[in-house]
């Protein structure tokens, strides 16, 4: 037992830090979808030119791309399915959905921030 | 132009790469409640600039020659050896934020655009004299400014924004990433590169006894400019991307607290302010090695001298340049780099600024211009919080993942 209590406290530790990691990898994850939905509603509302909604795109799409192997719930995963195409190709053109995909990201960041405790 | 090397010392303190992200998260996610360690770290660089300002000044010695004369060459080594390391990764992470500051400008990948920046670094500080590098990034870095007019607007505009400015409250996930942050604003705010360059500044302007005036006007102008700028991201973060939940994990949000006011400007004002911000600091970083190294070694030192004049500093200055242009060629996210950059430089802050009591006491090199007690008082508990910084960044880092 003397043996086994270390190795319990151990292993509880570790699943402790590891749920404290998943909850911050889920929250940060909810901001950085928060930011391309409030940049691409920016953009259509005439509030950012063109190339800096292009640039900003580029950086989320570097820090979201890590949720493509993260262990997710499936709930998880299929909100940041719903949203991966605004993230990778947003709609900086007229005549596209972009308020459908405002919609998906307002939606994946809502899902990842109660996930992550926000 | 009194205040040019403030400014420019601290742009590279407040305003650079690392500082502006720390600023917005800090804002984003904490309100004003982080403003305490801004203020704490600019009262703590104010003391240690007028202090190495007056070194400089009476003695005529650079701080990292004082410190080799009075400690040996082994001593000097420990936090040269971090310095370099450390400095390596910072400046690649400033031409990183160039890169992405032209990236927002362009729309192209910073990727592609990280040439640039070294480019254009090595075109300012290869031949240009100390007073064309110390006032041209400095009259530039008048444009972040904006960032104060901008928050000023969007707390009178919209007054329904100032409960956002309130301290958030902590809940227990939420203690480590405070933390965190507000080691990483002190370890910003209090890096010892800046005492090193502010103290080259210092000599290459041939500062003497009669220049104590011009060293008080220049540390507390300066430093108040950057902390007044910092204070502004801060509260524009509370103010614009608390409400919205955005979190600053990149660079790009921050431009959403300038488009509030100003639309379509006020984006394009940000990427600029960015730009001058990684730019000069690039600068700073890229001159303050070669100060430190050649000033360590006992060689020529001389930013207004030709190349052929002073070799060695400007041999060990391409070495650096082409050091941080490898680093950022690598690709790594530019504020990555910076935690880890932050990181090592926390580590040994304690060593780095330790000789100040030894140095500032000593009456054959200052005469009557010696520390008091209350100075010294004071540099003890500069001392002490750096040690703080040290023990816990690392753990800190780990356990938060950079927050």
């Amino acid at each position: 037992m003397r043996l086994l209590a270390p190795l319990i406290a151990a292993g509880a530790l570790t699943m402790a830090c590891g749920s404290a990691d998943a909850q911050r990898t889920e929250a940060q994850a909810a901001g950085e979808l928060a930011a391309a939905a409030r940049t691409l509603e920016a953009y259509h509302q005439d509030r950012l030119t063109r190339p800096y909604a292009a640039g900003a795109f580029v950086n989320y799409e570097e820090q979201l791309r890590s949720l493509d192997t993260a262990p997710l719930p499936a709930d998880l995963r299929a909100r940041w399915l719903a949203a991966r195409p605004a993230v990778r190709r947003p709609c900086l053109d007229a005549g596209c959905d972009w308020r459908g995909q405002v919609r998906a990201l307002d939606g994946a960041a809502n899902a990842f921030r109660s996930a992550g405790g926000g | 132009m009194r205040l040019a090397l403030g400014i420019l010392t601290a742009i590279g303190g407040f305003l650079d790469v690392g500082a502006l992200a720390t600023a917005g998260s800090a804002g984003s996610r904490f309100g004003l409640s982080l403003v305490w360690a801004l203020l704490l770290g600019t009262g703590c660089i104010i003391l240690l600039l007028l202090q190495v300002g007056r070194l400089t000044a009476v003695s005529g010695r650079p701080y990292a020659a004082a410190i080799r004369e009075h400690f040996g060459f082994k001593f000097f080594l420990l936090p040269l050896s971090v310095e370099l390391l450390a400095d390596s990764i910072m400046l690649a992470a400033e031409l990183g934020g160039v890169a992405v500051a032209l990236s927002l400008l362009t729309g192209i990948s910073w990727h592609l655009l990280l040439p640039v920046g070294p480019l254009l670094v090595f075109a300012l500080v290869w031949r240009g004299p100390f007073r064309l590098i110390e006032n041209g990034p400095a009259l530039l870095g008048l444009v972040t400014l904006c960032f104060v007019v901008g928050a000023v607007m969007v707390g009178v505009s919209s007054s329904s924004r100032l409960p956002d400015l309130l301290p958030a409250r902590l809940g227990g996930s939420d203690v480590p990433d405070y933390l965190f942050l507000a080691a990483a604003i002190l370890g910003a705010v209090i890096s010892p590169y800046l005492v090193y360059f502010y103290s080259s500044g210092a000599r290459e302007e041939h500062w003497t006894s009669r220049s104590l005036r011009t060293n008080a006007l220049s540390a507390v102008g300066g430093m108040g400019f950057g902390c007044l700028t910092a204070l502004a991201v801060i509260a524009l973060a509370a103010m614009v991307l608390r409400p919205a939940h955005v979190q600053t994990g990149t660079l790009a949000e921050l431009g959403l607290t300038l488009s509030a006011p100003w639309g379509r400007v006020g984006a394009v004002l940000f990427a600029v302010s960015l730009f001058v911000a990684c730019y000069a600091a690039a600068v700073e970083l890229t001159l303050a090695i070669p100060y430190v190294v050649s000033q360590g070694f006992g060689w020529e030192v001389g930013e207004n001298h030709l190349p052929a004049q002073a070799p060695r500093f400007n041999l060990a200055l391409i070495c650096f340049v082409l050091v941080g242009t490898a680093v950022a060629l690598i690709g790594i996210d530019p504020l990555q780099l910076t935690l880890y950059g932050s990181a090592l430089t926390a580590v040994l802050l304690p060593v780095s600024l330790s000789p100040f009591l030894v140095l500032m006491n000593d009456r054959d090199a200052l005469g009557r211009h010696t520390n008091g007690w209350l100075m010294n008082a004071a540099t003890i508990g500069i001392i002490a919080l750096a040690a703080v910084v040290a023990i816990v960044s690392l753990p800190l880092l780990i356990a938060t993942g950079g927050a």
